[in-house]
């Protein structure tokens, strides 16, 4: 073997610096799918955007780690270009311009409508697909925009599932109240429950606007305990769900179905309560446990074994969400085969898979479909949320009518 | 005396001329990206130079000016999309009527009380009128803030929405631009720096403080609405968190003390000088351009105390002709 002289060195430094422009162009041909977006890692909706970004971040490591996808007979490995908008919808249309004039062709969406919405009137402009999980306004789907599509149902259209759960009850409730405090979430899925429930024929005894803060609901107890309906709804976040449950026991105010959008759903709740958490029901968005089957990851459960292997900050539904706009893409670009905008935009405007989060559809406005994304409903036992409907998803029987709070065990 | 300040100050008008014209020009070679980028310079800008006309020229740091950005923005808002008035062009200018209108009423009505207040507490007042128009507009439903509103498209169709909005901020921003020079180089200005100066002094020497204060005030908050109202229409889809933010008022601070508070150019510059690091410089940091961008601000203001007109303008000898940036 020649000795690496100082001489010979020198040539073979020469000879690597003149090849290495050559080389560098073979490497970057490795066709690559990047998909671009913001999502906020700092702000207000900083949090959720962690978890959605987590879920971005763990699918495309997925697709990688098996060597990428295949499309068309092509090899392609994923890239996530993703930027922080700060919780401001200045500077996501900002940003989200230069990935446009980049050439991205796919995009991810931020959380929050008043991010969404305006990104989203950019991509469409430029005729390239957003799939998104953090913007479920009504405004995103009313108008007109043909890229655009969101995993979650809109807004007005949340609470139909759960309209189908007190539907599918034997014995069959007759009537209902409604208990919202005065922020939007609440407040849009409180008027969604009331025209969906009527819709579904049930007769509405009463209900009650609160403020955003509750401090006191004797009043509305009172109201309850002269006109007892068979389901109380209550549209709250989890601080008032609680609130509401523990005046309900100490009022001794008894409904044999109590039902709450967010509490329960908490570890923390359902301590505090103890043995009076037993029976109400919450919605639940995705939950690991539901037996939702999936091309890539095999299933939910295995997507979130995956997630916990890699990843340290606890598993979200957003997460979950985050991951699946991924696979979607995928599952759109594999039934077009071809990666060109809007061949994979066709794809998913009539894509019906099943996913990590469960059978997968679009409407025509590009929301998903109430009946299939819209929340799943778990009911406390044993101090566990156990998922009850729909029956795909199911984990136990529902217990109904729920016992008086003085004969919970 | 507008005469006199225009000669003296011509060197900074010819710049300005020069300044106009450049960006009159730029959206014909600049990319999307970059238009987007020098919108948002032109928003930021005029706002901080809007801001300086209270907080600059008359030392009343508002913590609270949000408020005439949500308060504007939602009153065209509402107005464009319950009357619909036909042409396009013609619903904006009346939404914009009264967007800027009400900022001018609310800012007359809260002048008697809050402009009593100084320093620290005019700040904090200001802070708490924003964030109680905000919770309102987000809690009134007739406000419509938590569901939102989406704005009626104003850009014509043959038109690039961002050139269109790029030229109506350059509009608004050059009206900002010259109501503030014409209120620095006019009685207002000098009794407003009077009054940053020393309040009791300039009024025993026949200033009349409370004019010129609401005077002020009432024209910040309407340049400011007016900003507002153009950005929810770029934005096209407006909720309470959109345009009730405190970091506009906080920002805006930031820019003029970063350039040279109490100047014209020093807010300019310091907006200039924001925009361009956290959009383009800092854009692509995923989760580490907040610290860069807050260690780099340390170290500007702590490398120019008084702003970087503060720390130039001297080096250029510009000041020798009397006229202040």
């Amino acid at each position: 073997m020649a000795k690496l002289g100082r001489r010979n060195f020198v040539k073979l430094a020469g000879a690597a610096a003149v090849a290495a422009p050559l080389i560098r162009p073979a490497q970057a041909q490795a066709k690559k799918l990047v998909f671009g977006g913001s999502v906020p890692l700092s702000g207000r909706a900083a949090e959720t955007g962690l978890n959605v970004h987590h879920g971005y971040q763990t699918a495309i490591k997925f697709f990688n780690d098996k060597g990428g996808v295949e499309i068309a007979g092509e090899k392609y490995m994923l890239e996530l270009r993703m930027f922080d908008d700060a919780s401001d919808p200045a500077r996501a249309t900002t940003l989200i311009q230069r990935q446009i004039d980049e050439g991205v062709d796919f995009y991810l969406g931020s959380f929050g409508s008043n991010i969404v919405l305006p990104t989203a009137a950019i991509t469409e402009r430029a005729k390239k697909p957003m799939v998104q999980a953090g913007g479920g306004s009504d405004q995103i789907f009313n108008q007109g925009f043909r890229y655009v599509f969101g995993l979650f149902p809109r807004a007005t259209k949340q609470f139909i599932s759960s309209v189908e759960f007190f539907k599918s009850i034997a014995p069959r409730p007759k009537t209902f109240a409604v208990i919202m405090t005065n922020d939007a979430f609440s407040k849009t899925q409180g008027e969604g429950a009331i025209n969906d429930c009527k819709a579904g024929g049930f007769e509405l005894t009463d209900s009650f606007q609160l403020p955003e803060q509750i401090t006191d609901v004797s009043s509305v107890m009172a109201s309850l305990r002269a006109k007892t309906p068979d389901m109380v709804i209550c549209t709250t976040h989890d601080q008032n769900s609680l609130l509401i449950t523990r005046q309900m026991i100490a009022s001794n105010t008894n409904v044999p179905l109590l039902y709450q959008t967010l509490g329960p759903q908490l570890q923390t709740y359902r301590e505090t309560l103890g043995k009076y958490a037993g029976a109400i029901c919450v919605q639940i968005y995705w939950d690991d446990r539901a037996a939702y089957k999936d091309k890539f990851f095999g299933s939910a459960g295995q997507f979130a074994a995956y997630y916990r292997q890699h990843n340290t900050r606890p598993l979200a539904y957003h997460t979950a969400g985050g991951a699946t706009c991924i696979t979607l893409y995928v599952h759109a670009m594999e039934a077009a085969k071809s990666t060109k905008p809007d061949a994979v935009r066709d794809a998913l405007a009539v894509l019906d898979v099943d996913t990590l989060y469960g059978r997968v559809k679009f409407t025509a406005q590009g929301d998903g479909d109430a009946i299939l994304l819209g929340p799943a409903i778990g009911q406390v036992q044993k101090g566990q949320v156990e998922l009850v409907f729909p029956a795909s998803a199911k984990t136990a029987g529902l217990i109904y009518p729920s016992p008086k709070w003085t004969e919970k065990t | 005396m507008l005469a006199q300040g225009i000669r003296s100050h011509r060197r900074w008008i010819v710049l300005a001329l020069i300044a106009l014209v450049a960006l009159a020009l730029a959206p014909v070679f600049l990319a999307p990206f970059h238009i987007r980028v020098a919108q948002l310079f032109l928003f930021s800008a005029a706002l901080a130079v809007a801001w300086t006309i209270l907080g600059g020229f008359a030392g009343y740091w508002s913590f609270g000016h949000t408020a005439f950005i949500g308060l504007g923005a939602f009153v065209a808002a509402l107005v464009e999309t319950s009357f619909q008035i036909k042409p396009a062009g013609l619903n904006f200018v009346v939404g914009m009527l009264a967007g800027t209108g009400a900022c001018a009423v609310l800012a007359a009505l809260l002048a008697y009380p809050i402009l009593r207040l100084r320093g620290i507490y005019f700040a904090i007042a200001m802070l708490g009128v924003s964030q109680v128009l905000g919770e309102l507009n987000n809690n009134v439903d007739a406000f419509k803030g938590s569901l939102g509103i989406v704005l009626p498209q104003i850009a014509p169709a043959h038109v690039e929405p961002q050139a269109f909005y790029y030229y109506l901020f350059l509009i608004a921003g050059v009206l900002t631009l010259g109501a503030a020079f014409a209120v620095k180089v006019t009685r207002l200005g000098h009794g407003l720096l009077a009054i940053r100066e020393d309040e009791d002094t300039a009024r025993m020497l026949g200033v009349p403080t409370e004019r010129y204060k609401t005077a002020a005030f009432v024209l910040s908050a309407v340049l400011t609405g007016m900003l507002g109202i153009i950005y929810a229409h770029a934005l096209g889809y407006i909720t309470s968190g959109s345009v009730y933010r405190t970091d506009f008022s906080l920002n805006v601070m930031v820019y003029a003390l970063l350039g040279g508070i109490g100047t014209l150019a020093g807010p300019i510059l310091g907006a200039g000088i924001m925009v361009v690091l956290t959009q383009m410089v800092l854009g692509r940091l995923l989760d580490t351009h907040m610290f860069v961008t807050g260690a780099l601000l340390v170290a500007i203001v702590m490398l120019a105390p008084r702003g970087i007109l503060g720390y130039v303008a001297p080096l250029l000898r510009w000041r020798k002709d009397g006229a202040s940036p």
